[in-house]
């Protein structure tokens, strides 16, 4: 009942005018820079910035917080369209969202996309509306053992994203996280693999990585079937695209990968630093895992797209909590809002939500808002977006390189990062020649750094003492759970030897 | 993006009319500044340097007649945007942040840095100071400095947070140990934030944070302070002492960034932009936002901060060295 009371009073806030179009503002920009590769969310928010100067806080906060989660709507169009993730946390959604445009069902993988997201964000708004308090008490409980436990378990059940052989993705998992050891050593500041080459002491972009493995890699890839897709599929394979009815039984066949996909979301997205990007590659990963036909992952399962997406939706939202029960930044772009507060004179810290109800009741009943739009803005597009597709390569690859070359510039303005997206673009083309999967290399690349950082800090903190990650019960519940999984895995490798069949998911 | 695409064609249109108007005249103090300005600001966009790159920028174009346009190239603490400056002509139309890290710390710890701090950069003014506290947790029991370097006697092991190696963060750990006869372990983080929420769930025992980022824990007594690092008490918090008169003597850590241009700049023209500089400093709506985003205004001579610089580096070559930073 106080909750509703609070939301009845947060949505008189939001629906005033002035904050009601400054949100709306903030979606539709959010939306776009989503959908253009490259652009961060952190770059379009610190571009906007001075434009909340002359704004109230309430209205400052919800245009933000509007380009933050409208951002995870749009970063998935390109990844099914292209193979070209929009932010890094729609990575996953390209594994099976790019397949089944290729099978003519973009418009599906589009509609599940939004469908998805949009459930997501529900879940992850309602869980925040009637626990924020709770769950900004799991943030606390959650100490450098507790992230290396559950870092474990995402590496181990994550092993798997990849299609194809089992050695190339564990080669693809160890290249990646090799490639995240390079830059400054945490503990010691030691610069690692940089080569002397001082912009490397930040460690690669992710941003510049995940652009050349995937989108630029893929643009090789297509560049001698310049025409390929009309000539495989026939003339009628484009009209193809371009529907957006929904197959029949998507939505069935993705009910539970949405439900697990969001309530993971929602728990990860509390957790500051590991967050969407983390959630999302570990919901595809328990979705291919529990799959009863995990072939069908990488070769165009629409569970592939809704799971990860509600994934980083709802931890999009959940990741205010902390921010405003807090007042601790979980990510660079939660401390920029944060810094918006702080430039309207608002002290972020313990007593925000007490002492400005306004802020937090309003910020939470314009997520419903912006999410409502959001799905109301994108379903028109749909069919615009799956028609983009009909544009002829030769148009369009150039300028989605363009697009992706300004975006990774925009972010630090180093001329190194576009180098870098080219380097990594062909070394995804001569691995995917091989027939070497990146997204492990993704996830080791993601995880790896955060693996050992975790794990060494732990270890700082216990005088490098082993046995506090089996004493601390959130670690040990984790690290049995790891150490299950890795049994079952042999067991079924086991059991499927003696029953004398091949390995299958083995054929790419 | 399109605010600074947008800038710079604002700052030729401006530029053209004035470069063919006058005469190539070098660069005499006179005529400076004879074109746009380029400010490197050395962070991304969002940070505090930022922060107060886009305050400072529009007065400074009032006050030297010439559009500033702000350069977010940024990579490894600030070092990339410095050396761009460093290699810039030395006219005095190119400078940038150099933050205490990049200038006075990272020579010791990266001896292979593209330029020398001192050598290649020449000090315009001294900008702002990043005022930091170390704290505890009220369950901890402590209440006073005094109190913490006992326990930390008593309890080897005791650990401590910054926002990562090489930060005054972690000079001011460093210096607190050597000074107080303790031994605290550093636990380096990736920022000021993640460090918070492992003190908040009591993994760490203590944190040296910057005072913004904690005042409102401060005010809800979630967290203790124990003392300022800086020699002189912060107007940003001036109730809580600071660590020299909570016993340790003569301690003194600051994290600050200040204005350097190219070396080989004329000195009328560092002049000129010292002058511009430190009144846009003192402005008192600057300084008064600058105090709101929990900065303290810091204007200075040149060189005031050339000797600052130098003297910090030292201070902190040494202390690198003794607390064997390095070997590792």
């Amino acid at each position: 009942m106080d909750t509703l009371t609070n939301l009845l009073y947060g949505l008189s806030v939001a629906l005033e005018w002035q904050n009601l179009t400054w949100a709306l503002f903030g979606v539709i920009v959010g939306n776009l820079i989503g959908v253009l590769p490259g652009i961060g969310v952190l770059t379009a928010i610190s571009i906007l910035l001075p434009l909340t100067y002359a704004m109230t806080p309430v209205a400052a906060l919800m245009m933000l917080a509007g380009i933050y989660y409208g951002a995870q709507y749009g970063g998935g169009v390109t990844s099914i369209l292209l193979n070209l993730p929009g932010t890094p946390t729609n990575v996953p959604t390209c594994l099976d969202g790019h397949p089944l445009a290729r099978q003519g069902r973009a418009g599906s993988a589009l509609f599940m996309l939004i469908f998805a997201s949009f459930c997501g964000a529900l879940v992850g708004i309602t869980i925040m509306m009637l626990f924020a308090p709770l769950l900004s008490t799991v943030a606390y409980r959650f100490g450098p053992a507790e992230y290396f436990a559950m870092i474990t378990l995402g590496l181990v059940a994550g092993s798997t994203v990849g299609k194809g052989s089992a050695v190339k993705s564990l080669a693809m998992m160890v290249l990646g996280l090799i490639l995240g050891v390079v830059g400054t050593d945490i503990n010691t500041g030691t610069p690692r693999f940089t080569f002397g080459v001082i912009e490397l002491t930040d460690g690669l972009s992710l941003i510049a990585v995940a652009m050349g493995l995937f989108g630029v890699a893929n643009f090789l890839l297509d560049v001698n079937r310049i025409d390929a897709p009309q000539r495989q599929h026939g003339p009628g394979f484009l009209s193809g695209m371009g529907s957006v009815r929904p197959h029949a039984g998507d939505v069935r066949q993705s009910r539970g990968a949405i439900a697990r996909g969001s309530l993971l979301g929602s728990g990860l997205g509390v957790l500051p630093g590991t967050g969407a990007l983390t959630a999302s590659f570990m919901a595809y990963a328990i979705e291919k895992r529990i799959s009863r036909k995990p072939e069908r992952f990488g070769n165009g399962a629409i569970e592939g797209v809704a799971a990860p997406e509600a994934a980083n939706n709802s931890a999009a939202q959940t990741a205010f909590v902390p921010t405003l029960v807090l007042g601790i930044p979980g990510d660079p772009v939660m401390a920029l809002m944060l810094g918006a507060l702080i430039l309207h004179g608002i002290q972020p810290g313990p007593q925000l939500m007490a002492a400005h109800a306004d802020i937090f009741w309003g910020l939470i009943a314009s997520f419903w808002i912006g999410n409502l739009l959001l799905v109301a803005l994108n379903l028109p597009l749909l069919g615009m977006w799956a028609r983009l597709l009909t544009v002829p390569y030769r148009h369009l690859y150039p300028f989605a390189l363009l697009c992706v070359a300004v975006g990774v510039y925009s972010t630090s303005a180093s001329v190194l990062d576009v180098g870098m997206v080219l380097v990594f673009g062909v070394l995804g083309y001569g691995l995917r020649k091989l027939r070497f999967e990146p997204a492990p290399l993704m996830l080791g690349f993601v995880l790896g750094p955060m693996f050992e950082e975790y794990f060494r800090r732990a270890l700082l903190i216990s005088r490098g003492d082993l046995t506090i990650f089996l004493v601390k019960p959130i670690s040990a519940v984790f690290l049995g759970l790891t150490g299950l999984l890795i049994g079952w895995l042999i067991l079924s490798a086991l059991r499927r030897e003696q029953l004398g069949s091949p390995r299958p998911a083995q054929e790419t | 993006m399109w605010k600074k695409v947008l800038s710079l064609l604002i700052a030729a249109a401006i530029a053209a009319p004035v470069s063919m108007a006058l005469p190539q005249s070098g660069a005499e103090a006179a005529d400076f500044p004879t074109k746009p300005l380029r400010f490197h600001v050395g962070f991304p966009p969002g940070g505090s340097t930022d922060r107060v790159a886009r305050l400072i920028a529009p007065r400074l174009e009032q006050e030297l007649g010439q559009p500033v346009v702000l350069d977010n190239t940024a990579g490894a603490g600030g070092i990339v945007g410095l050396n761009a400056v460093a290699k810039a002509d030395p006219d005095g139309h190119t400078f940038g942040f150099g933050v205490s890290g990049a200038l006075t710390v990272q020579p010791t710890l990266k001896p292979n840095l593209p330029f020398d701090p001192i050598e290649d950069l020449a000090p315009v003014t001294m900008a702002v100071i990043n005022p930091l506290v170390l704290v505890v947790r009220p369950e901890s029991g402590i209440k006073t400095l005094q109190q913490f370097i006992e326990q930390a006697k008593s309890r080897p092991g005791m650990t401590y947070g910054t926002a990562g190696v090489g930060t005054a963060m972690h000079l001011a750990g460093q210096l607190l140990n050597q000074e107080a006869g303790i031994e605290l372990t550093h636990v380096g983080y990736k920022g000021s934030g993640p460090a918070l929420v492992d003190l908040l769930g009591g993994h760490v025992d203590s944190v040296i944070i910057d005072v913004i980022t904690v005042k409102a824990h401060l005010e809800a007594g979630k967290l203790v302070p124990l003392g300022v690092t800086t020699p002189e008490r912060t107007p940003l918090a001036p109730d809580i002492p600071t660590i020299a008169e909570g016993g340790v003597d003569g301690f003194g850590v600051s994290s600050w960034f200040g204005i350097l241009t190219t070396a080989g700049t004329p000195p009328e023209v560092v002049a000129r932009l010292n002058a511009a500089l430190v009144s846009v400093l003192e402005d008192p709506e600057v300084s008064k936002k600058l105090l709101e985003g929990g900065l303290q205004p810091a204007p200075s001579s040149p060189e005031a901060f050339r000797d600052r610089i130098r003297t910090e580096a030292r201070k902190n070559a040494e202390l690198i060295k003794a607390a064997g930073m390095l070997q590792r």
